[in-house]
């Protein structure tokens, strides 16, 4: 199988996680290949895709247009487990998507890598290309403004 | 704040990441790796969910509607592949129009055109900027350098996109690529962002710098001529000052 069919279903399932339903995930999966065949690189790997995805769900999701549309399209039964939280707290689409709204897009990358992809910090730091005290920076900018969130009450819902 | 979780369970330990469960999946983990997440797996019934949950294959919605292509209905995706060839050659030629339009023979030209976009967003126009201080003076559009100047990227993109980036410099009469940034990740567009860092140019003859700004991350080719490897590498040079 081509290495772009043969990671799709991975890649859907990634973009779903995040964007919370399967139709925007797929139209990410497919612009995604599209970009790929198009650049030439049809033999790209999977943590090199698994980014692209990231950075193109950040994009769909930092534009307010798409927001409502995605907040209401939304699945967060069918998430899944999550596994890794932050101070206990589940990262849903709603509070990812004040805290993105206030890190810049390096800490938005790491978060998603961290509470919805539960990549480990080296993990981050080799897909991000960074080292490991850097990605502990990210992640700590992204605590604060978790537990800032929190502490104001602005946390609302959405988690699974 | 947030509802309860999917799942009670709870990993028993640090959680396999969903690309190791991926790649496990796959088939594509060396063996000592694979061994590890075997034995996780076994004792820990969270990450076991999500591994067969990552075995399961993604089934397209009925309300996708997929062109035919040819007499078997297959997924959008191998559409793609069997697209290839028309599309690199189309490609191709895309690339070799670009570089023949964008040529770097005016020295200082900006190469960026209105209604260039970044690949995959819809409306991305994208504009460089190239910045140089010299002896405390900033330039803005300088179209010489010295040994001594500092020169910045500014790179303007639509808001509320994330891209990344990568700036390659081709300088001395060999034409020696070198990489002089480091891009430690994306940025958030808008206007006259500044790319972190700062590079010096030197040599006696004219230096070509080279912005590449993608929606999706940036591999580097050195091997590769200017403008083949990615369409929206925009390029300025510049002349040693005489």
């Amino acid at each position: 199988m081509d290495p772009l069919g043969r990671y799709a279903p991975a890649l859907c399932r990634k973009a779903y996680r995040l964007l919370g339903n399967a139709a925007d995930a797929e139209d990410v999966v497919q612009s995604v290949f599209a970009e790929q065949v198009q650049r030439g690189r049809a033999n790209a790997d999977l943590p090199y895709l698994f980014r692209a995805v990231t950075s193109r769900c950040l994009n769909l999701l930092r534009d307010r247009g798409n927001r409502q549309r995605l907040l209401q399209r939304q699945e967060p039964a069918l998430r899944g487990a999550t596994r890794t939280r932050c101070d206990d707290e589940v990262i849903g689409m709603d509070l990812m998507l004040k805290v993105v709204d206030r890190v810049d897009a390096a800490c938005a990358e790491a978060l998603i890598y961290r509470y919805f992809d539960d990549m480990t910090q080296d993990e981050i730091a080799e897909v991000q290309e960074v080292t490991r005290k850097t990605v502990a920076a990210r992640l700590a900018r992204v605590h604060e403004v978790v537990v800032a969130l929190v502490g104001t009450g602005e946390a609302g819902g959405g988690g699974p | 704040m947030s509802a309860a979780p999917a799942s009670p369970s709870r990993c028993t330990g640090e959680p396999l990441s969903w690309l190791i469960l991926e790649r496990h999946a796959l088939g594509e983990l060396p063996a000592s790796e694979a061994s590890r997440v075997q034995a996780h797996l076994a004792a820990c019934a969270a990450c076991a969910a999500c591994a067969a949950e990552a075995r399961r294959p993604w089934s397209l919605p009925a309300r996708v509607t997929l062109p035919a292509v040819g007499p078997a209905r297959r997924p959008w995706w191998r559409r793609y592949a069997a697209g290839w060839a028309t599309t690199a050659a189309l490609a191709c030629a895309a690339a070799g129009f670009l570089l023949v339009s964008r040529s770097p023979g005016r020295s200082g030209s900006r190469a960026v055109a209105p209604g260039d976009t970044l690949p995959g967003v819809k409306g991305g126009d994208v504009a460089l900027d190239l910045v140089c201080e010299r002896q405390g003076q900033i330039i803005h559009d300088a179209e010489t350098f010295a040994p001594d100047d500092r020169w910045k990227v500014l790179v303007t993109c639509p808001a509320s996109h994330v891209v990344f980036w990568d700036v390659e410099v081709r300088d001395g009469a060999a034409r020696a690529v070198r990489y002089p940034l480091a891009p430690v990740g994306p940025i958030s567009c808008g206007n006259h962002v500044a790319l972190p860092g700062a590079f010096s140019l030197s040599g006696n003859a004219p230096a070509q710098v080279c912005v590449s700004v993608a929606a999706d991350p940036v591999p580097r080719a050195p091997s590769q001529e200017p403008g083949v490897r990615d369409a929206r590498r925009i390029c300025v040079v510049v002349r040693p000052e005489r």
